[in-house]
């Protein structure tokens, strides 16, 4: 077969779409030009036909990729225009529609993990509320759109760990756009994956539903009775194990929320006695009542920002290091908290000095001058948001998971086999395991094991190892 | 004082009605000539280097490392009086320093040219220098018994190696494990000194994995 990209006859198709804007500088122009082919010689395909997909064009997307969500957008639009031309220009081939979906395999996954948090980060913004003109139907396409993505890449153990963690913001604090659309969504993931990977989100949907049904019987119940009828008290209490970890975080909640978790605890505990409640502060959201001299107000609040509101309650004005005290919130948190009080769009708050940062030695007052034209105010975006750090945390506790997957494969394997040849237990192991693994990983993890003595090297065999009972 | 409790054991040995006392062999008896007379069951560092001397040898020479695992000792610059009368067999002819050297020099020679005991010496070189309850030996101490253990049988690949291990960051912090440790060895014996019969997809160790990728980025 013809291995240089060979001057190409000219198709009989007046108007090849074009891949890209057509700019004389734009690297992009070298895939347009091999576009023209000649449809009668389906057989003898130019080898080059995969670089013309994959590259430069392929590798800079990737790098646009590396960005933001956004570019998520960009992708799907490539992927049409890629399949469109496969199909006028290069009528279906097969073998190039093979090769089309190597190369495109190839570059997603350039640029490892990525791929599965863009992805996840463009479904979680397009299932959110406040995801402006997409029409039931337009969403549903795009749903079906981002699957043929979502396909090709490699690890999706790591675009369900990011997932997990919109769909629990979406859930927990009522940001879903709609619930057809989530279970749609799920559906698709269940039909492309296996009701293994969908489970635990599964698993998600029916917590919330459950937690609807216990605060129905909740609500009718002896311990309900003595919360103040001004309170209003809702809780999701979730299936560890199906939702994301969320890290233990240690706060000083003030006496009235302790108070209020403590009934609730009672009640659930008289139910269900076997079971253990922890509390995480960090996903709870309230709705304050505020009496502002200029008119009251309703604020939707995280529980932080509830925590340090509160304490104005009792004092006109404070500095950082008292609401450090007084809430016990880590000090790098409680400076992202203070300034959506005080330096953001909505200012309940005033701050002296002015300015965007938060120091130590500022002063935080009640603004009694608060003025808003809505009655509602949202202040809690904050939550809504995946810090950089968050996503990192997830990341590498996917990495840390799929270690584990790694070391228990290889024990189980060599527990049934005894001994095994190193290519051996490398090809097991590839074949078992679902996501992205390199050799030299799988060796780390070997070496571990011989460290903490499961294996050792076999001393009858070269390359081999032998389970250790 | 010392001169005094020899001849006092000596006197001892012919009296038949006592006990059955058979001579001591030459090397037990080595023992109680270096002991301090403070603590006999126990030879220390100041005794240990006082040994060097008498056998000329310096303190970092490979005989005091084939000395220690012959003995099996168990601490570095220390050796028990149980753990010296273990020797008997080996070196139990040996009963002044320079005797000692001597054993000791055959005993080493024996083990460079016997895989099985080479391998028995420098797995033991690597327990030697295990602190308490850690699995890996730091760096310096795995390049200078490196270069101890193996490093007249294999000197080119050795001294790269010992280099190496020095510029590896992580190494200073993680150490080298035993296996790694043992696979340098395996690794001497088999690859040549160019690399060039090295499978990169084999089942070596990361480290020589790295160790290879080195040495073929510094010959280019």
């Amino acid at each position: 077969s013809p291995t240089s990209p060979a001057p190409i006859p000219h198709l009989s198709c007046p108007n090849p779409p074009p891949l890209l804007p057509q700019s004389p500088t734009s690297p992009a122009c070298g895939a347009a030009r091999v576009l023209p082919f000649h449809a009668s010689r389906p057989t003898a395909l130019p080898t080059p036909r995969t670089a013309c997909f994959q590259s430069p064009h392929g590798h800079l997307c990737a790098h646009a990729c590396a960005r933001k969500p956004v570019a998520t957008q960009e992708l799907l639009q490539f992927k049409e225009k890629l399949d469109l031309v496969l199909s006028r220009a290069f009528c279906a081939n097969e073998q190039f529609s093979h090769s089309l979906k190597e190369a495109f395999e190839q570059f997603i996954n350039i640029k490892q993990n990525r791929p599965a948090e863009l992805v996840a980060a463009f479904l979680d913004s397009k299932l959110r509320v406040g995801n402006k003109g997409s029409s039931e139907e337009e969403l549903e396409e795009i749903l079906d759109k981002t699957m043929t993505i979502f396909r090709y890449i490699d690890g999706k153990d790591m675009f369900e760990a990011f997932y997990k963690k919109g769909l629990s913001k979406r859930l927990l604090l009522g940001k879903s756009a709609s619930v057809d659309a989530e279970k749609s969504m799920i559906s698709k993931l269940k039909a492309e994956c296996g009701s293994g990977f969908t489970s635990k989100l599964e698993g998600m949907f029916k917590d919330v539903e459950l937690s609807r049904d216990v605060m129905a019987s909740f609500r009718d119940s002896p311990q309900a009775q003595q919360i103040s009828p001004d309170v209003e008290l809702s809780v999701h209490v979730l299936t560890q194990g199906y939702w994301p970890t969320y890290p233990p975080v240690e706060v000083r909640l003030p006496q009235e929320i302790l108070e209020l978790q403590e009934i609730f605890s009672s009640y659930y505990m008289s139910k269900h006695s076997g079971r253990r409640l922890q509390w995480y502060p960090s996903l709870g959201h309230c709705q304050l009542k505020a009496a502002f001299p200029k008119g009251k107000k309703e604020l939707a609040v995280s529980l932080m920002q509830t925590m340090v509101l509160l304490l104005f309650n009792s004092a006109d004005g404070m500095g950082f290091n008292e609401i450090l005290q007084g809430t016990g919130i880590d000090e790098k948190e409680l400076k992202v908290v203070m300034q959506s009080l005080a330096c953001g769009k909505v200012r309940v708050l005033r701050k002296e000095p002015k300015g965007r940062d938060v120091a130590d030695e500022d002063q935080f007052f009640f603004d009694d001058e608060f003025k808003h034209q809505l009655f509602r105010i949202k202040i809690n975006s904050i939550q809504m948001r995946e810090t950089e750090q968050e996503n990192e945390q997830t990341t590498e506790r996917v990495f840390q998971d799929r270690q584990y997957q790694i070391d228990a494969a290889i024990v189980r394997i060599m527990k049934a086999r005894k001994a095994l040849s190193h290519t051996l237990l490398l090809s097991e192991l590839f074949t078992q395991l679902k996501f992205p693994l390199k050799a030299q990983d799988l060796k780390k993890r070997i070496e571990s094991l011989i460290d903490r003595e499961y294996l050792e090297r076999d001393p009858a065999q070269a390359a081999g190892y032998r389970y250790l009972a | 004082m010392r001169a005094l409790s020899r001849k006092l054991s000596g006197g001892v040995k012919g009296d038949s009605s006592k006990k059955a006392a058979t001579t001591p062999p030459p090397f037990v008896t080595l023992f109680d000539t270096l002991a301090p007379a403070e603590s006999d069951q126990v030879l220390g560092p100041d005794a240990v280097e006082r040994l060097c001397t008498d056998m000329q040898v310096e303190p970092d020479n490979v005989l005091l490392l084939v000395l220690a695992w012959v003995l099996d000792a168990s601490k570095m610059g220390y050796f028990t009086r149980e753990e010296w009368e273990s020797g008997i067999q080996q070196l139990g002819s040996a009963g002044t320093p320079h005797a000692l050297r001597q054993q000791l020099e055959t005993v080493h020679a024996q083990t460079l040219r016997d895989i099985e005991r080479l391998r028995g010496l420098h797995k033991f070189a690597h327990k030697f220098c295990r602190e308490e309850r850690r699995k890996n030996i730091d760096v310096q101490s795995a390049q200078v018994m490196l270069k101890m253990t193996i490093g007249p049988l294999f000197s080119e690949h050795v001294s790269n190696l010992v280099r190496f291990m020095g510029e590896k960051e992580q190494l200073a912090k993680a150490g080298v494990s035993l296996d790694e440790w043992t696979m340098m060895l395996q690794f001497c014996r088999e690859i040549d000194s160019t690399c060039s019969n090295f499978q990169d997809d084999g089942a070596w160790p990361v480290l020589l994995d790295d160790f290879v990728e080195w040495q073929r980025s510094q010959v280019e």
